[in-house]
């Protein structure tokens, strides 16, 4: 019906609407098809406007000019001129489209009884892809057979009922057989080879079997249903239209994410930005999850180009989208759950590219929803007065997988502290490691893993960081392992230090339902908490405090601070040294040292999206630049092109410039920080005057070879000062490479980042003391001879090596990479050169020409038992030495 | 209404709407209106509409909806080939008619 209607009086509009309807409603009766319905009530409404002209009519006009028209009902009895439309034409026969035994089977039948065996199998989702994913497909592929039962109920009786929606119903199933067959057409020829060979494969060609039987069932509805199966576009056009929209709605984004992918990885590079530029603004995150999952099994049904032969996730694309997946969100895959759908549950996502070991590059990989952390403390104790720490972190891991599983995780130690224990249960048996040469600990674990046997490794993975893996967790059952880690006490003033606790960086494990960190922190002297973390101070034994808690996994993350006060006399200690105790100690000493003066400081800003909740505290900290230096600072920005800046003098001028460089930056996904470093480094050039402030997010990808990086560092003879601020969790795949072949070092971190950077910044105007500790081995004199050794002896001696060893490491030549070596075995440390491993037994160790250590050498914390023990034992000693005074029995 | 003129008119209203549509488009009103011009001829818009409405149906009619001046827009009907072919077989057929029915009564028009 047309929709103009001049006439404004509701009144005349309500009279005209209802003589118009009654003609409707007469020819309808009359049995007039939809068509003719709606063409005659067209003319008769044209007809009233012509009659009507540009009058305004009255109701009283309008009354006079319909009754001098012809009734409605006359149009009944007008229709005699018109034949009936589904009398058959001569010659055509009488006969009613059958409604045939095949056509129920093949259109109704098989469709329902192939939805209800894929529903309930999951054999299709097991063995190809999931064709019914979510609980929109199940409805969709329902309509098929349900449309035509109605569709089949119609021809059987002749009752057509309502003809639209009949063939409304029936184009929306031919839709979705025409979507189905066209996904499942590339299986389709081998389908029909194993009917022909093996006598089985009909569920690919079921699409196609119903598409056959809802197009019987279109033509055989169109001849019962008149001139409402007729025109363009007709009820059936506008189902099989109805269900492309609700594909699209569906598949567009993805389809569209798949798309960009391709583009992303185009050797153009205008492709490439464009690929990129899609995914920022519409891509799904959630199908590039999945890509970056590689689709393993149980996969969601994907239309698009992950589908079709030739072009699925390879191991290579796989790789190509994780990459994708941290420049379009900032995030590395692995920091967010895995992608769920009907069938596959969170639990059943297996990162196959990190199961085949010849696909591993060191990576952590992504969560396995079923391997837990179920149990994690965290004992220590911390020396105010020694400036040292050793904290044991004891993991229990669950895997509820029905197959062994590697737990790994990366860890951040606090700052310059050193992994001096590594122990495993074996046969619930603590088992301590082996520290070697980094290759052959490497090798010793890979070659158990294969013989899935228990080992479990802990190499650097970067300043201040450690990459922990062990296998395996066994299927439905438990892994316990300990870390021992010696950590410096960060010096604030002589009479003030801190210590921090290790937390996770990036985990392949999940943490459980009620899994905590349970902390137990034994310190020498008073303390101080800061932050609001939910640990509580109560008085120890004798003069030390007791710090307790349960600390989440963001608590741990929030980097907690435990302050502890020291004796600031005597400013030199000494220490037994651990390997030569008779002959050697090891002098430490609180050292002021001035900073030198930085000329030439180059800032790298990470423009990733991590960096959007800093940006303003970093812009804020830069007008700590000391002035007079010359300065620029460089955005990480764009991926490949990142923005360069040049140097020039502080001023205030300066700085306000390069503060808005920050303040305007546009924070965008992740951004690769390799060409800014490369930038930096260039503009710095050579000298210990530059200074190099890396201020980033994770970088969970390389995406530019790290050569020309790694080349400057190593060709440099004179490298400038290189610091750096990571401004969130997260794995960084940058620096335990760059690690490696540059002195790379933490900016110290307190409560809040942008007056941590800004006070970093402003030490560098030449005239800032920093306290540091300044630790020398020496022969041991008359003096030292009286000296009470302690328990803090050992880790003084061990940072002592750890310092010895990286400095040895950064460039070394074969011949002090081998005494680097010697020293990092003698002293059990995890440093760049070496690392530790645990094997299931003695042969093992044997085998892979190992040898753990003694027991008697590791650090310990003594546990509370033993403190009990010690102390019922002193108690008794005690009493018996009294018994023995009172009762006149003992020496005389 | 007499019943036989009424039947007589019934069969020649196909005639008469595709003779009206014989030189140009008309819309529906409009064919009604000329019909109108002869007083024998004027069919109602009950019969007219519903005939207009099965020759584009049967394929015999074309239909081009344009905007009107004065309200909704106008179906605009014109011959196809096809209805231009069947009206040519009725004007034969109705002037074989008339020849008869002139041959039938001669005798009573002298």
């Amino acid at each position: 019906m047309s929709n103009q209607e001049p006439h404004q009086d509701p009144e005349v509009q309500d009279l005209i609407s209802r003589h118009l309807g009654a003609i409707y409603s007469a020819l309808e009766d009359a049995g007039a098809p939809e068509g003719h319905r709606f063409a005659v009530v067209d003319d008769v409404r044209s007809q009233i406007s012509e009659m009507i002209g540009d009058k305004q009519p009255t109701v009283l006009e309008i009354r006079q000019l319909l009754a001098e028209m012809d009734a409605p009902e006359s149009y009944a009895a007008g229709l005699d001129a018109v034949p009936d439309v589904t009398e058959p034409e001569k010659g055509k026969g009488t006969a009613r489209p059958k409604a045939t035994p095949l056509l129920f089977i093949l259109s109704v039948l098989f469709p329902a009884g192939v939805l209800a065996f894929e529903s309930y199998t999951g054999y299709c989702a097991g063995n190809m892809f999931d064709p019914i994913p979510t609980i929109w497909h199940v409805l969709l592929v329902a309509l098929v057979p349900i449309a035509n039962l109605f569709g089949f109920k119609a021809l059987r009786t002749g009752k057509v009922g309502s003809p639209r929606l009949l063939l409304f119903a029936n184009g929306a199933a031919l839709g979705v057989t025409i979507f189905y067959t066209l996904l499942f057409l590339p299986v389709m020829p081998f389908a029909v080879f194993a009917i022909l060979i093996l006598g089985m494969g009909l569920l690919p060609l079921s699409p196609l079997f119903s598409l056959i039987g809802t197009a019987v069932m279109r033509k055989r509805l169109k001849a019962i249903a008149g001139a409402a199966g007729r025109g363009f576009p007709s009820h059936i056009g506008w189902g099989v239209g109805t269900v492309l929209i609700a594909l699209l709605m569906m598949y567009g984004q993805e389809f569209l994410t798949n798309s960009a992918l391709g583009w992303t990885a185009a050797d153009d590079p205008s492709v490439r930005a464009r690929g990129m530029a899609v995914l920022r603004s519409v891509g799904s995150e959630d199908a590039l999850l999945r890509a970056c999952y590689g689709e393993p099994r149980g996969r969601r049904m994907s239309p698009g180009p992950s589908w079709w032969p030739g072009v699925g996730h390879s191991t290579d694309q796989t790789k190509q989208a994780r990459e994708v997946y941290y420049r379009m969100t900032g995030r590395s895959f692995t920091s967010v759950p895995p992608p769920a759908n009907r069938r596959t549950p969170n639990g059943e996502w297996v990162d196959w590219l990190e199961v085949n070991p010849s696909n591993r590059d060191g990576s952590v990989g992504a969560v396995e929803h079923n391997l837990l952390l179920n149990g994690s403390r965290m004992d220590a104790i911390v020396d105010g007065d020694a400036g040292v720490g050793y904290v044991e972190w004891t993991m229990t891991f669950e895997n509820r997988e029905s197959w062994a599983r590697e737990g790994r995780a990366q860890i951040a130690l606090p700052p310059g502290a050193v992994v001096s224990r590594l122990t495993l249960w074996v046969n619930g048996e603590e088992r301590e490691a082996a520290f070697a040469r980094r290759g052959k600990v490497t090798e010793a674990y890979e070659n158990i893993v294969r013989q899935k046997r228990d080992p479990v490794i802990v190499t650097t993975s970067g300043n201040d960081r450690v990459l922990m893996k062990c296998f395996p967790v066994p299927a439905n059952g438990q892994l316990k392992t300990r870390i021992g880690i010696t950590v410096p006490l960060n010096l604030v003033s002589r009479g003030e230090v801190e210590f921090t606790l290790p937390m996770f960086l990036d985990r392949n494990f999940a943490m459980g339902r009620d899994a905590s960190h349970s902390v137990w922190v034994e310190v020498a002297g008073d303390v101080k908490l800061g932050g609001a973390v939910p640990l509580k101070v109560e008085h120890g034994d004798a003069n030390s405090m007791r710090v307790t808690g349960k600390l989440s996994g963001a608590d741990l993350d929030s980097r907690p601070v435990i302050t502890v006060l020291r004796s600031d006399e005597p400013t030199t200690r000494t220490f037994a040294d651990l390997v030569s105790s008779t002959t050697q100690v090891i002098e430490q000493e609180v050292k002021p040292g001035k900073i030198p003066r930085a000329e030439r400081i180059v800032v790298v800003v990470d423009g990733s999206i991590s960096m959007e909740p800093h940006r303003a505290a970093v812009e804020e900290a830069l007008s700590a630049l000391p002035m007079g230096s010359r300065a620029a600072v460089i955005v990480a920005s764009a991926g490949e092109t990142s923005e360069v800046g040049e140097f020039s003098t502080v001023t205030e001028a300066s700085l306000e410039q390069m503060r808005k460089v920050v303040g305007e930056l546009s924070c965008q996904g992740g951004q690769d920080n390799v060409p800014a470093l490369e930038k930096a480094l260039a503009l710095l050039g050579e000298g210990k005057d530059g200074l190099l402030v890396w201020i980033h997010g994770p970088q969970p990808v390389i995406m530019k070879p790290l050569d020309t990086l790694l080349q400057g560092a190593e060709r440099s003879n004179t490298q400038p000062i290189v610091y750096e601020l990571q401004i969130a969790p997260g794995r960084d795949s940058i620096l335990p490479e760059w690690d490696l072949v540059c002195d790379i070092n933490k900016v110290p971190r307190g409560v809040t980042l942008g007056d941590d950077l800004k006070a970093f910044l402003a030490m560098f105007d030449g005239n800032y003391t920093r306290l540091a500790w300044n630790r020398q081995k020496r022969g041991r004199t008359a003096d030292d001879a009286t000296t009470t050794p302690t328990r803090s002896d050992g880790h003084v001696a061990r940072l002592w090596a750890f310092d010895e060893v990286r400095r040895m490491a950064i460039r070394a030549d074969w011949e002090q990479e081998f005494h680097a070596v010697e020293l990092a075995t003698a002293y059990q440390l995890v440093t760049p050169l070496t690392g530790a491993v645990v094997l299931e037994n003695q042969q093992m160790f044997d085998d892979a020409g190992l040898t753990p250590v003694d027991a008697s050498t590791v650090p310990t914390i003594p546990e509370p038992e033993t403190w009990a023990l010690i102390f019922v034992a002193l108690a008794v000693g005690l009493w018996m030495v009294m018994r023995g005074r009172r009762t006149g029995v003992g020496t005389t | 209404m007499r019943t036989w003129i009424a039947q007589m008119r019934k069969g020649l209203v196909e005639l008469c709407v595709l003779a009206v549509l014989r030189e140009r488009e008309a819309y529906g009103y409009e064919v009604l209106q000329r019909l109108a011009e002869a007083d024998s001829l004027a069919f109602g818009e009950s019969t007219v509409y519903p005939v207009l409405a099965r020759l584009a149906q049967d394929g015999m009619l074309r239909v081009r909806v344009a905007p009107s001046p004065n309200g909704p827009p106008r179906r605009y009907y014109r011959l196809t080939p096809l209805g231009a072919a069947r009206l040519r077989e009725m004007l034969s057929y109705w002037n074989e008619i008339q020849t008869e029915i002139a041959k039938l009564t001669k005798g009573d028009s002298e």
